[in-house]
């Protein structure tokens, strides 16, 4: 389970706005205004697994995040007229998919760990530690349940998807100061909830 | 800029809560995205202007400044050429309107008989 999208997460957003054979994010973005059906494969190639990782945080199950995912790229096809030539696209793509997400999230209902199963629980520790970290997760979900939508989505973002801040940023349409100000705050509430558990680790 | 700094702990907590997400075939989700791309990305390539068709826009334009020009040519009072008997008019007009040579240069009499003569004495 571990490494697959994770692993490609951490890359920076930057590095990935041309590929080492194919063209840059705005030439491809470009074509695909022209109708080009290569270009526009070749950005769903490019940002797929990451666009997927993000999805399945926002959603919390995989057939959610496959359509969140094919969703945002044909809401890529309606907006690209809006597309400013010159400008990165994978925050205005990530922008697309993490607000339909929220969206999407806010009309279902739903939160995102109420699906997702256990991670890890079947690695052999103590009965003892195993009841620790069943009830570290818990608490640790009842903390991220309990932060705002925002400090919520800059946490997963940033910590579990790799993210820089000004690309939170860009993709949230807030500065860099406030997604800052977020992940303190956020880190400071979940610490908290993780406090016992540090102490005894 | 980004000097922000990844807490691992908490990002371990995370994971180990959460998971990373799962392996799913993604050359059938590629599949599934380009295969609902065709149509829209259809429609793009057809409303796309190639070559001669920026200048469509400005089709209706010169349709109406043709019209407009043809009708102002086509209205405008024709100009004919003078025939003779024109000439011959316009002669005979110029003769019984204008004063014969003699009556405009002063009479012999001298500067008197021009005051008397305007005077009506």
């Amino acid at each position: 389970m571990s490494g697959g999208t994770g692993a490609a997460a951490v890359v920076p957003l930057a590095s990935r706005q041309a590929g080492p054979a194919g063209d840059d994010d705005g030439v491809l973005a470009e074509r695909v205004r022209a109708g080009d059906a290569a270009a526009f494969d070749a950005l769903v190639n490019r940002y797929m697994r990451r666009a997927f990782a993000v999805a399945y945080r926002l959603m919390g199950q995989k057939e959610d995040a496959e359509d969140l995912v094919q969703e945002a790229f044909m809401a890529v096809l309606q907006r690209i007229g809006t597309f400013e030539a010159g400008r990165p696209f994978a925050p205005w793509f990530f922008r697309i998919l993490v607000n339909r997400g929220l969206n999407a999230r806010k009309s279902r209902s739903l939160r995102a760990v109420e699906a997702i199963p256990e991670a890890t629980a079947a690695h052999g520790p103590s009965p003892e530690r195993e009841a620790e970290r069943t009830e570290l997760r818990g608490r640790l979900r009842t903390a991220m349940d309990a932060l705002p939508e925002r400090q919520r989505v800059i946490v997963e973002l940033f910590e579990l998807e790799g993210f820089a801040g000004p690309e939170i940023a860009e993709i949230l349409e807030i500065s860099d100061a406030t997604v800052r100000w977020h992940l303190h705050e956020a880190r400071k509430t979940l610490k908290k909830a993780l406090a016992p558990y540090e102490r005894s680790a | 800029m980004d000097n922000l700094e990844r807490d691992p702990r908490l990002a371990a907590a995370l994971r180990d809560t959460y998971g990373d997400a799962p392996e799913i075939d993604f050359a059938a989700l590629r599949a599934r995205v380009t295969a609902q791309a065709e149509l829209p990305l259809a429609r793009m390539r057809k409303t796309q202007p190639r070559g001669w068709r920026p200048l469509r826009a400005l089709v209706p334009l010169a349709a109406a400044a043709g019209i407009v020009g043809a009708t102002l040519v086509l209205t405008r009072p024709q100009e004919k050429p003078l025939t003779q008997a024109d000439h011959q008019q316009v002669e005979q007009i110029l003769e019984a309107t204008t004063p014969a040579l003699s009556d405009l240069v002063a009479p012999q009499g001298g500067s008197d008989e021009l005051l008397n003569a305007a005077l009506g004495s």
